[in-house]
């Protein structure tokens, strides 16, 4: 919306030269001035990762999700599109901190009403770092279910296996530790969905870790069926 | 947009914690329910990529409603064909929707022949909100592209625990949240000697397959 209407305003400016000639100090003028506002809600976006949590100020440089390669993305591409960084063929992926989100997707769901999403998260620092909670655009509420180790209520009774789906608390994440959630082990459920997903949306997900703040990432649908993208679980 | 909206949501950000909204999430262990004879060891080399059953469970009889609302006998319904049965429900993020999704994803790796001859049934555990319509839109995500849709089922929760309990899987618990994970493969001789349960991938079901079509 903002920067929509920001272009917006720029074009008119640039539009509203009646005589043609547009003196060349007023060009860059403009350029400068389209420059510096693209920076600004590019900052405002990277900052949207970090923004209220513990380290808003120094993460607001380093939350730029980067691609499944590892690669980072240019701020062009990152601003022009406004989309999904790292969301290709390995999953979503973003790292904040000492917090690295690898192989992300949510699974095009069969229900109108709840999804799951999966991703692995791995703590690259010295300290252990709890993730509090989650918030998805796409529904109404987050949860954390089944978290393998999270509680010994969550594993599941061995044998012959239950479906069960047991909410887990804050997970704590180890100093270089991964927490992995995999179809069978672990989720991330998105209840009340807000509309059909489907293949090709993008979605994003806020993590919010104690020491870390908040991660954004943009998870990628993936179709029913098909492998997750990272190709480690289906 | 969205990150805008992803702004003014954090402070909407929902805390993981607890139960949450999640009602009856104790998800109690089925452990002390009396149990199949449930053997979780491979099955002998080469035979079976899922788990073997010792001894085979014989193919379950229980009647129950489909899609349509009409009576549907499973054992005279089923009966000489390879059938694979899944009770689970269609709320479930996970485990339910990876299953059918592995099922059909097995189906459209086997020969013609034997991907008509399969009858796949999915028994909801919760039949206060999986009703006909509900069940037949949620399996329409699975069974498309295959020659047969795949048979859903309620009832009253005493008939669709009759049916568990026939098909000797732990009774689900908590309004069919926690429920078993196995898929039964019954073959043309009305036995099933293999089950999946969450770690199975769609190769080992279309692995089974072949053996379960035998004639």
């Amino acid at each position: 919306m903002n920067r929509r209407s920001r272009w917006a305003w720029v074009g008119a400016g640039a539009g509203a030269q009646p005589g043609g000639r547009v003196h060349p100090a007023l060009v860059a003028a403009l350029v400068a001035a389209a420059v510096g506002l693209a920076g600004l809600w590019y900052g405002q976006s990277a900052g949207a990762g970090s923004g209220t949590g513990a380290g808003a100020g120094q993460a607001a440089d380093s939350a730029v999700p980067s691609g499944p390669d590892g690669t980072t993305p240019d701020a062009d591409e990152h601003a022009g599109h406004g989309g999904a960084p790292g969301s290709g063929a390995g999953g979503a992926s973003a790292t904040v901190g000492d917090i690295s989100v690898r192989g992300g997707y949510l699974r095009e769901p069969a229900s109108p009403t709840v999804a799951a999403a999966y991703l692995s998260i791995t703590n690259t620092g010295a300290q252990p770092d709890t993730l509090l909670s989650a918030y998805c655009g796409a529904a109404r509420s987050t949860t954390l279910h089944d978290v393998p180790g999270a509680s010994a209520a969550s594993l599941p009774p061995s044998g012959s296996g239950s479906g069960g789906h047991v909410p887990a608390g804050p997970v704590t994440i180890a100093a270089g530790a991964t927490l992995t959630l995999s179809p069978g082990h672990g989720h991330l459920m998105l209840t009340e969905l807000a509309g059909p997903l489907r293949l090709g949306d993008n979605v994003s997900l806020l993590l919010s870790f104690q020491r870390t703040g908040q991660v954004l990432v943009e998870l990628p649908v993936v179709a029913i069926g098909a492998p997750a993208p990272d190709g480690t679980t289906r | 947009m969205r990150r805008v909206g992803t702004l003014a949501a954090i402070g909407l950000a929902v805390v993981v914690a607890g139960c949450g909204g999640v009602a009856g999430c104790g998800g109690g262990a089925s452990a002390d329910r009396p149990g199949p004879p449930v053997l979780t060891q491979p099955s002998p080399r080469g035979a079976f990529r899922g788990l073997a059953l010792d001894p085979p469970q014989p193919r379950p009889t229980f009647t129950l409603v489909d899609t349509d609302g009409r009576r549907f006998d499973f054992a005279a319904r089923t009966r000489g064909r390879p059938t694979l049965l899944f009770f689970g429900y269609t709320h479930c993020p996970d485990v339910c929707p990876t299953t059918m999704a592995d099922v059909s994803t097995a189906l459209r790796g086997v020969p013609d022949r034997l991907r008509r001859a399969v009858q796949v049934v999915f028994v909801t555990t919760d039949p206060a909100r999986d009703t006909g319509p509900v069940l037949a839109a949620w399996l329409r995500a699975f069974d498309r592209d295959l020659p047969h849709r795949f048979v859903g089922l309620t009832g009253t929760r005493a008939d669709v625990e009759a049916a568990q309990v026939a098909a000797r899987v732990p009774v689900a618990e908590d309004d069919g949240r926690t429920h078993s994970t196995e898929l039964l493969l019954y073959g043309t001789d009305d036995y099933a000697r293999v089950v999946y349960l969450s770690g199975s991938s769609p190769e080992d079901i279309q692995h089974d397959l072949p053996a379960a079509g035998r004639d």
